[in-house]
């Protein structure tokens, strides 16, 4: 016996789909067995996590998950809470808060998905300065492997269609795989880099430019200067500005490195 | 003594209205709109809560506004957003029982049982007549709980509450049969029918569990419920299952891929038509084509679960 179905929409906000990344839609088990779905025990409790949820603003949703972890520290929501902070934070690009909160995410729920493809993307963009980088480092490839278990076990919503989970999966395991090339490329590892970063780019069903432009530059890197020019072009045409901006002063590196070789166009 | 496993029976056969009309306010405060009240009679619920929006941003201390917006976004299926406009109209006084369901279904469609729970109990302990509490109680216990017993008791309170209502009854009729009391569901499904047929509803549930109960013993006599049952709902895929496997079971194995490829054509992600599919293919000595459903059903059960 159902009632309309209404769990996608409910699942994706309580897994912070407001925040409108695609690994956000990872997140399906905690609701999609209503026995298992993180219980309020006050209309109040429940009123506070919606805000939390509806919130529209990053800084906004920070604030209010604090004031909720403050006033509900037993909360059963306080996992997804901690996760839409989270979020929050890495579309505000502060790293430390991304690593603070996804820290506590992951001590109330070690297997939430978006959490791991979060932290494992965040880590190797903040091990510069520690001392601690390798262990950082670790941590980071331990995230995405148990990503990758994980959404081999993940059960998805009939809303779901067949199509679009392919494409979801795919785009997350893209995301995976360009954390670990990451990872492997800051060890200094890299073929296994550039193994993992052709995972991404190559079987991401909505190619990315931020992995064709890390492809490119592992490529530059081993002296493969042609499928570096491909990659890098490949970056640059996907965009979005930053990236383009980005491989296409790479490409002028590589022209200027490799002379010889003939022009390696940019545009 | 009816047979079939109750193993068969398809999960989700029946569908509740997220909010029933026979719950909805009474009365028009002369403040609110006349043009929202058309909309809401009408059931154009994404104007009617454009509109009932507009006029909480009009009048933020009139609680009727807020609380047509949270039927609108529930009949939308935003839960959450329904939530927020009826909990803004409960802080504003309105607390009717009948308020106070609406509100509980809201929170059942978001999986807090807690609060759906405490929502009910309110309505019982102010009006200890109304039927719905206990149906939508017998929901929780039998859908979500799976505590037959406890969900027969509920579904019995809410059709001597409301002996018309066929829902209670084939409520009462669903959980019989899970707890393999056969005859007696078949009783109960018979009885929810002369209700459907004495008020012309188009309620299909009890039909199919006729078809479901005489499948194994009798496919004939489960073959005139099952085509009612579809007649009654054609878009329920389980109609089409329960229909195909009658055909399958009187021998009728073209037809019966034609429902099967209609429930999975309806119900794409469900893996159970194909599990079907592949049986009467290999019935019907095409083994590739059984083959082929045989692969869809393990790959979207290990995406969607059995």
């Amino acid at each position: 016996m159902k009632f309309p179905r209404s769990m996608l929409r409910v699942a994706l906000l309580l897994i912070g789909l407001s925040q409108s990344l695609v690994i956000s839609n990872a997140q399906f088990d905690p609701l999609l067995n209503p026995r298992g779905a993180p219980q309020a025990k006050t209309p109040e409790e429940l009123d506070a996590y919606l805000e939390i949820a509806t919130a529209q603003e990053s800084r906004v949703t920070i604030e209010k998950v604090e004031q909720f972890a403050s006033k509900y520290p037993s909360s059963e929501l306080l996992g997804v809470a901690y996760q839409d902070e989270t979020l929050a934070y890495k579309q505000m690009n502060d790293i430390e808060g991304v690593l603070r909160a996804g820290k506590r995410t992951l001590e109330l729920q070690p297997n939430n998905v978006t959490t791991l493809l979060t932290l494992a993307a965040a880590i190797p963009n903040a091990v510069e300065r520690r001392s601690n980088a390798a262990e950082f480092l670790d941590q980071a490839e331990e995230y995405a492997q148990r990503a990758l278990q994980q959404l081999t076990k993940v059960i998805v919503p009939h809303e779901v269609t067949l199509e679009r989970w392919t494409v979801m999966r795919g785009e997350m395991e893209a995301l995976a795989h360009e954390a670990l090339g990451h990872v492997a490329a800051k060890r200094g590892n890299l073929p296994r880099a550039m193994s993992e970063l052709e995972e991404a780019a190559f079987h991401n069903p909505t190619p990315q430019g931020s992995q064709f432009y890390r492809l490119g530059v592992v490529y530059a890197m081993l002296g493969k200067y042609e499928r570096a020019d491909q990659a890098l072009r490949r970056a640059a045409d996907l965009g979005p500005d930053a990236i383009r901006q980005l491989a296409l002063r790479e490409l002028k590196r590589l022209n200027a490195a490799k002379p010889s070789r003939g022009q390696v166009h940019t545009q | 003594m009816v047979g079939a496993s109750f193993a068969q029976a398809p999960a989700g056969t029946r569908t509740v209205d997220p909010v029933p009309e026979s719950i909805y306010l009474k009365g028009h405060p002369a403040t609110l709109p006349v043009s929202l009240s058309v909309l809401i009679h009408q059931q154009r619920w994404a104007e009617a809560a454009e509109l009932a929006e507009k006029f909480t941003l009009e009048h933020p201390r009139d609680s009727t506004g807020f609380y047509w917006l949270g039927v609108a976004r529930q009949k939308l299926h935003d839960p959450v957003r329904a939530i927020q406009a009826l909990r803004s109209a409960e802080r504003l006084g309105l607390g009717t029982p009948a308020f106070h369901i609406v509100l509980g279904i809201a929170y059942y469609n978001l999986h807090q049982f807690v609060l759906f729970d405490e929502q009910m109990q309110m309505t019982i302990r102010s009006e200890p007549f109304r039927y719905e509490p206990y149906y939508y109680l017998g929901i929780y216990y039998e859908d979500v709980l799976n505590r037959w017993e406890h969900a027969l008791e509920l579904f019995h309170r809410a059709a001597e509450l409301e002996p018309d209502d066929p829902r209670s009854m084939y409520g009462a009729g669903y959980c019989l049969e899970a707890l393999g009391k056969r005859d007696e569901a078949a009783k109960t499904y018979e009885e929810s029918i002369r209700l459907i047929e004495r008020n012309s509803g188009r309620f299909s549930g009890p039909h199919q569990g006729m078809a479901r109960l005489l499948l194994d013993t009798d496919p004939y006599k489960a073959l005139p419920f099952a085509h009612k049952a579809l007649e009654l709902e054609p878009s329920s895929p389980s109609n089409h299952v329960i229909l195909a496997k009658a055909y399958e079971r009187v021998g009728r194995l073209t037809e019966a891929v034609e429902e099967l490829q209609l429930a999975a054509y309806l119900s794409p992600t469900d893996p159970s038509p194909r599990f079907a599919l592949a049986r009467v293919y290999e019935k019907l000595g095409r083994s590739e084509a059984a083959g082929s459903e045989r692969q869809m059903f393990e790959k979207l059960t290990r995406i969607y679960g059995p």
